[in-house]
């Protein structure tokens, strides 16, 4: 009975916690702009995630080790280096973009154009993160973000032909614009596939004191909270088409995207859609501020825990607060919120070697999992998809760049 | 019990005695004289340490850096090997982490920064 309960929460809390401005925002254009084709990047990005998720997990439950330690520990201090700096960087730049999907919610909902809504979100997330626990974080932020079922609602009541929704899940070639076809392909297997994501789970799955008991717990909730997630994106991607496509819209704009629900729901669509983008947002926030001040903090050895009192661990919460600070720069300088967020899942894609690589070699080293190893679909599964991401990533980056 | 040096000692996480964190094995000693075989005597710790483990270009640059952040004669800060307790995934040392050297930095950052925010 408690194993049902812990996987039933498990799974409602990846669910709620799966939608964020970048899967939100690159299926909304991928709908947009070739209405069910892009289906199949959703589906591998999806796949490739609940593999990656379920042996961040299983390291964590076999090895008491967080996937940052356990890199530093396997390839040393220098190579190390090289992830680090890679996801901060990244961390930063998509922190913007959520803060800027939170900035954007705040103005939907009160009607205020506001320059310093991201400086006070900014706040609120860093309040959260000094004085809140990690259960209240993750539990938190993935039940209210349970809203986000709203574009499976609005999916079936906008009552798409099926039979060509599933004809999107096979990958096809695009018929226009082909250039930016892959550059959405990649950013959306970008936004699924999110690296930030796994060093959150592997050290919540420390906090929470995982063992080898737990190694089918986690690879049942990994495999159902994923699959539901992707169904998420999957049906924000619908809806765009369903309501953009036919009206000829083309998103260039955030604000955009905040009417794709009124033609379902009316003006209670504008409000709801509001909620979940800025619900959605600040969850993501946490999550990333958090897993930037992991990474340091493991790998370096310094003292962490989301529960400790922030003096606790005070280089950890010093990361955390800085890596906020950052982001938050980043949209008070004032980039544009859309092309921030594509580009940066874009560039997740294009990085994603750097971190799954010697992430896989350490789920096949017998001295860290012992006889909780990979098997080889798992290795060629991930492998597969990581790097048709990466070949996509550095094909269309620079073509999508020199074109816009 | 074999112990290779690099895939159990370097890099390793080093708590103390009551199994807080001190920091990582960031360096490893050895002493070396013509009438004994040579033997590993400490660990070692620290900004310094760190900053000569990169390749050349950024090498000095972070080694200038660390110097000029760090307290003057406290980086690196070594351990005698002496003092394991434990050796596996962590290595645990028989010191008390609150007056060692190794935690200087957090409780300087502790001080000065974060104790300065309410509600820390």
């Amino acid at each position: 009975m408690k194993k049902v309960l812990e996987i039933t929460l498990g799974i409602v809390t990846s669910i709620g916690g799966f939608l964020e401005v970048g899967s939100l925002a690159t299926s909304v254009q991928a709908g947009a702009a070739f209405g069910f084709q892009l289906i199949w990047a959703i589906v591998l990005g999806t796949i490739c995630l609940i593999f990656l998720v379920e042996m961040s997990g299983r390291l964590a439950a076999v090895s008491k080790q967080t996937l940052a330690g356990a890199m530093r520990d396997r390839f040393g201090y220098p190579f190390f280096l090289i992830p680090l700096v890679a996801m901060s960087a990244l961390g930063l730049l998509v922190l913007a973009s959520e803060l800027g999907g939170l900035s954007l919610a705040l103005q939907l909902l009160t009607g205020i154009s506001f320059p310093w809504w991201a400086p006070l979100g900014a706040f609120a997330a860093w309040l959260l993160l000094w004085k809140g626990t990690f259960g209240i974080i993750e539990k938190g932020a993935s039940l209210l973000g349970l809203i986000t079922l709203v574009f499976v609602y609005a999916a079936f009541r906008m009552h798409p032909a099926w039979s060509l929704v599933a004809s999107g899940i096979r990958p096809s070639m695009p018929k226009h614009e082909s250039m930016h076809y892959w550059f959405i392909a990649v950013s959306i297997m970008g936004a699924s596939i999110a690296p930030y994501l796994l060093y959150f789970y592997s050290a919540g799955a420390v906090e929470d004191k995982w063992n080898e008991t737990d190694v089918a717990v986690n690879r049942v909730s990994a495999t159902l909270g994923m699959s539901f997630g992707g169904l998420l994106s999957i049906a924000v991607l619908i809806v765009a088409a369903l309501v953009f496509v036919p009206r000829g819209i083309r998103i260039e704009r955030f604000d955009q995207i905040a009417l794709m629900l009124t033609p379902v729901m009316g003006r209670a669509g504008f409000v709801v859609f509001a909620c979940a983008l800025g619900i959605a947002c600040f969850g993501a926030m946490l999550e990333i501020a958090l897993s930037v001040a992991y990474m340091a903090a493991q790998g370096f050895g310094w003292k962490w825990s989301e529960d400790a009192r922030p003096r606790d661990a005070a280089r950890f919460s010093l990361v955390y607060t800085a890596t906020l600070v950052g982001g938050c720069l980043i949209v008070v300088i004032g980039v544009d919120p859309l092309a921030i967020t594509l580009l940066s899942m874009a560039l997740t894609a294009a990085l994603l070697p750097v971190a799954i690589v010697p992430f896989l070699i350490l789920m096949n080293d017998a001295h860290f999992v012992g006889q909780h190893r990979n098997g080889w679909f798992s290795n060629t599964v991930v492998c597969a998809i990581v790097g048709l991401a990466f070949v996509l990533a550095v094909v269309s980056i620079p073509l999508e760049l020199l074109g816009s | 019990m074999d112990i290779a040096v690099v895939r159990d000692l370097l890099d390793k996480q080093l708590v103390d005695r009551e199994g807080e964190a001190l920091g990582r094995v960031d360096g490893i000693i050895m002493a070396y004289s013509a009438d004994a075989p040579p033997r590993i005597t400490h660990f070692e710790l620290g900004a310094q340490t760190l900053a000569r483990r990169l390749p050349r270009p950024f090498r000095g640059a972070l080694s200038a850096l660390a110097r000029r952040l760090t307290p003057r004669g406290d980086d690196p800060y070594r351990i005698e090997v002496g003092r394991i307790v434990q050796l596996g995934r962590t290595i645990k040392i028989d010191i008390d982490g609150t007056r060692s050297a190794a935690r200087k930095t957090e409780l300087w950052i502790r001080d000065h920064v974060i104790a300065h925010i309410p509600g820390s």
